[in-house]
């Protein structure tokens, strides 16, 4: 086991180092002068050269290459232009909020997911289960960002049960920043809890087809039992990996729900560092983001053998 | 797959065209998806006014006979504005599929094929499929700047790692038949064995994922306007109405629902009609279905 964790570590290597290149060309396909975009158009000459500079921007091509990933390696990922603090710092400010919306949301995605998925698949053919499917089907289908407007609209406007917008962190009260949590979570959990529920169904549809189902159903134990203890067990690596990538896909979705929602967090750092063109924070997230998916993806393989004995690395 | 690969000849085509009609979702997927192309293509002959023109008087009109869908906050048609929106997110939609097969079915191609190289393609490929869609797309549009050519090189980027995935995987399958061994005995070269014998063989993925990339492209074009990094404000696609529609949410809520639901409904479409689609021209399950 730590054996193959050593060598799919190993084996991240080259990955991250592929995506750090993209990472750093992104600044360099940008057409134009990166540093008179960053700028804008009235900056002076000299600020633009002095900023080139200050980029390491004058250099040839490799060798900014090769010095992006000394700094990378060494855990420097450059100042923040619009803050002028250390990108580290500024992603750290960050971090907290997108984390505790995330967790949240999985739970909500799960909570609603799994049930649906099972029941959808022990129920098969029923009314339920093509209700549960229809749901499954608009839940990927309705754009994250407007179904999050229309509870805002319903909740907060119509009703004034939740806040419109806003964070508050758990440590100034729970219950209130749960309030303010409650539908960007929802939003979140619920698109995602459509694939879940979607990935379960399949899963568990496979497994009941086993020997094993039929021989514990010829033993004469109770269906509940038989779905619960053989069949569900079963299905669970397919839906932890289902829940491996939505959580690296929330990190991206936060972009959305954390704007619309004004909440503090690592996406909405993105999407204003976007449309000031910092882009030193830009690469910095986009880097800590894709690498938290490889090991993510890490952990949902290792996550395997814990569920399934059978699986040995 | 009960070893009958060789069996798919051509009969098991009408039997998947058999399992495709009698699944109503497939068929209800179908004519949502054609009603809404339907509407973007001849958006420009039934729109009542231009999806430009602007009637100030008339700002924020509640849909009525004269206004289908109401107006926004510039007393603009939202009926015209949204079929021009079908239209351009149809034109994305189309654009982004070819982009993404474009790049990503040559590199499945060749890494499914020649084991040589399949480590070092499809590992760039998984360092593209790292970055979170939305996150790369964003990335991408904050360098190119916003512009619908530019939504469809990002969205087309970002998504054609899935294609050469699934084309990699349908070649792996295939070329193991017989019928590509011995094209390889009778020494025909490798580019002609993957583009006449294999690649014909692993079409069908080819358009399946084709519609669930569909899919995305509509959803990713309205997201990342409605971020502002997308098509550029002026332009009335359905993420822009959206967006600007936000702001009059309390008053004037038909800006926002009629092209959120637009959307809805050509992603559903896609979707429901991509997924039966899958069932259909998956061979194990034309097998247990048709008995």
């Amino acid at each position: 086991m730590l054996a193959y964790i050593f060598r799919r570590l190993l084996a991240m290597v080259p990955i991250v180092v592929l995506v750090a290149t993209i990472v750093f060309l992104l600044i360099h396909i940008t057409p134009g002068d990166p540093a008179v975009i960053m700028l804008g158009p009235d900056a002076s000459d000299e600020a633009v050269a002095e900023l080139r500079s200050e980029l390491g921007l004058d250099a040839p091509l490799y060798l900014q290459w090769v010095r992006w990933f000394q700094q990378v390696l060494s855990g420097n990922l450059g100042e923040s232009i619009f803050f002028g603090i250390p990108v580290t710092e500024t992603i750290r400010r960050h971090l907290a909020p997108t984390i505790y919306l995330s967790g949240l949301a999985i739970l909500v995605a799960i909570g609603i997911g799994v049930p649906a998925g099972v029941i959808s698949a022990v129920r098969r053919g029923s009314f339920l289960d093509q209700g549960v499917t229809m749901v499954a089907f608009l839940g990927v289908s309705v754009p994250e960002f407007w179904l999050a407007l229309n509870l805002v609209l319903l909740f907060a406007v119509n009703l004034n049960l939740l806040p419109v917008a806003g964070y508050v962190p758990p440590s100034e009260g729970l219950v209130a920043s749960l309030r303010y949590l409650a539908m960007p979570a929802f939003t979140m959990g619920f698109v995602q809890s459509a694939l879940i529920a979607r990935m379960t169904r399949a899963a568990m549809l496979e497994v009941v087809v086993q020997d094993y189902i039929r021989t514990a159903r010829a033993k004469g134990l109770h269906s509940r039992h038989v779905t619960m203890r053989h069949t569900f067990p079963n299905a669970l690596i397919a839906v932890i990996t289902v829940v491996g990538i939505i959580f690296s896909v929330m990190m991206g979705g936060n972009v959305i729900t954390e704007t619309i929602f004004t909440i503090p967090g690592i996406g909405q750092l993105l999407m204003s560092s976007v449309l000031r063109r910092d882009y030193p924070v830009i690469q910095g997230i986009v880097l800590l983001i894709a690498t938290a998916y490889v090991v993510i993806n890490l952990l949902v393989d290792v996550a395997y053998a814990l569920v399934d004995p059978r699986i040995k690395y | 797959m009960n070893g009958d690969g060789p069996n798919l000849g051509m009969a098991p085509w009408k039997k998947r065209w058999r399992v495709l009609m009698r699944r109503p979702v497939v068929l209800v997927g179908g004519a949502i998806f054609l009603a809404l192309v339907a509407l973007g293509l001849l958006a420009p002959v039934i729109s009542p006014v231009g999806p430009q023109v602007m009637r100030i008087p008339d700002r924020l009109t509640p849909p009525s006979a004269t206004y289908l869908l109401g107006t926004d906050d510039f007393g603009r048609d939202l009926t015209s504005r949204v079929l021009h929106g079908i239209r351009l997110s149809l034109v994305i939609g189309t654009t982004v599929v070819l982009a993404s097969t474009a790049i990503g079915l040559p590199v499945g191609l060749v890494a499914g094929y020649l084991p040589r190289l399949d480590n070092l393609l499809m590992r760039l490929m998984d360092a593209l499929m790292a970055f979170p869609a939305v996150i790369l797309a964003i990335a991408l549009m904050a360098a190119l700047g916003p512009s619908a050519a530019n939504v469809t090189i990002a969205l087309g980027i970002v998504y054609s790692p899935r294609m050469a995935r699934i084309v990699r995987g349908a070649v792996l399958v295939v070329r193991q038949f017989e019928y590509v061994t011995a094209a390889q005995a009778l020494g025909l070269p490798d580019v002609k064995v993957m583009t006449r014998h294999v690649l014909p063989n692993c079409l069908s993925p080819v358009i399946v994922q084709g519609t669930f990339i569909f899919a995305y492209a509509v959803l990713g074009e309205a997201l990342l306007s409605f971020l502002g990094a997308g098509v550029p404000p002026h332009v009335p696609s359905l993420g822009n109405i959206l967006a600007g529609g936000r702001v009059y949410m309390s008053q004037a809520p038909w800006i926002t629902i009629f092209p959120g639901v637009a959307i809805m409904m050509l992603v559903l479409g896609l979707n429901l009609f991509g997924d039966g689609l899958r069932d259909a021209l998956d061979p194990r399950l034309v097998q247990s279905r048709t008995g």
